[in-house]
């Protein structure tokens, strides 16, 4: 018997494509960026830290959207979309903690301290930990997509207040980057250069993450009906 | 400087789990049922 396989769409082939061309000339600029005043090289952190910090926020986000589609039209390919999105949002908040730790130890003198943002993100995690937890422990397909619906729609509200927590309170952690609220930033072209450019590769390969993740999900379900 | 190891950590380890988390989505749909 022949086996079935998912297999690898042309379009998510192309995005792969195009995202690891994006951070390799991400990586060029990255390098060629000049050091930071103050900081010196160890800015270059920041070009990937954000860069995860952004897409990991945004994959939430479409994992809050998939959830509240799929409570509002019961089609368990979003409740899929929405666990596979929260997942890969969760592995780049980890990626984004080890760059921020990374680079809090040399600045800050402390790989970790309970302040504002670090506290919001940890929280952003527990969420996102607990999210998976409530999928492992309800059996009944329906029952767990309901649950774990309302856990991402909750870990979105908690999404603006990690953000806004440098403002809103006060923290060690620096302002954003680029203020997407006033549509202002203080850096110069040849270091927002890079940031933007892995901006782009990280959303991209997110996209291309999301669909061939939708994809294994979509062929499980199929397989696993037909085998009860 | 002397920090520049932690650029190193976070670069190598950023990438080393883009590439690792695509070879394992890439093996997952490949390997099929």
């Amino acid at each position: 018997m022949r086996r079935e396989r998912p297999g690898l769409d042309p379009l998510s082939a192309a995005l792969l494509g195009a995202g690891y061309l994006l951070l390799l000339i991400g990586f060029y600029y990255a390098i060629k960026a000049p050091p930071d005043v103050q900081q010196g090289y160890l800015v270059r952190i920041l070009y990937l830290h954000v860069a995860a910090a952004w897409t990991g926020y945004l994959a939430f986000i479409v994992a809050g959207v998939y959830a509240l589609l799929y409570l509002i039209r019961g089609n368990p390919a979003y409740d899929r979309l929405s666990a596979a999105s929260a997942e890969i949002g969760l592995w780049l908040s980890v990626l984004m903690v080890i760059g921020g730790m990374m680079w809090a130890r040399p600045t800050w003198g402390v790989y970790w301290v309970w302040e504002p943002r670090l506290t919001s993100v940890a929280v952003m995690i527990a969420i996102y930990v607990g999210y998976f937890l409530v999928r492992q422990a309800i059996e009944d397909p329906e029952m767990r997509a309901k649950a774990a619906a309302a856990v991402a729609i909750l870990g979105v509200i908690n999404i603006p207040i990690t953000y806004m927590s440098v403002y809103w309170w006060r923290s060690i952690h620096q302002t954003a980057t680029i203020d997407v609220i006033n549509r202002k930033t203080h850096m110069p072209p040849e270091m927002l250069i890079p940031l933007l450019v892995n901006l782009f590769a990280f959303t991209v390969l997110y996209v291309a993450f999301l669909r061939l993740k939708g994809r294994i999900a979509a062929f499980q379900a199929i397989v696993e009906e037909r085998h009860g | 400087m002397g920090n520049e190891i932690f650029v190193w950590v976070v670069y190598l380890t950023t990438y080393a789990f883009l590439f690792g988390y695509t070879a394992y989505l890439l093996y997952r749909l490949g390997r099929g049922e």
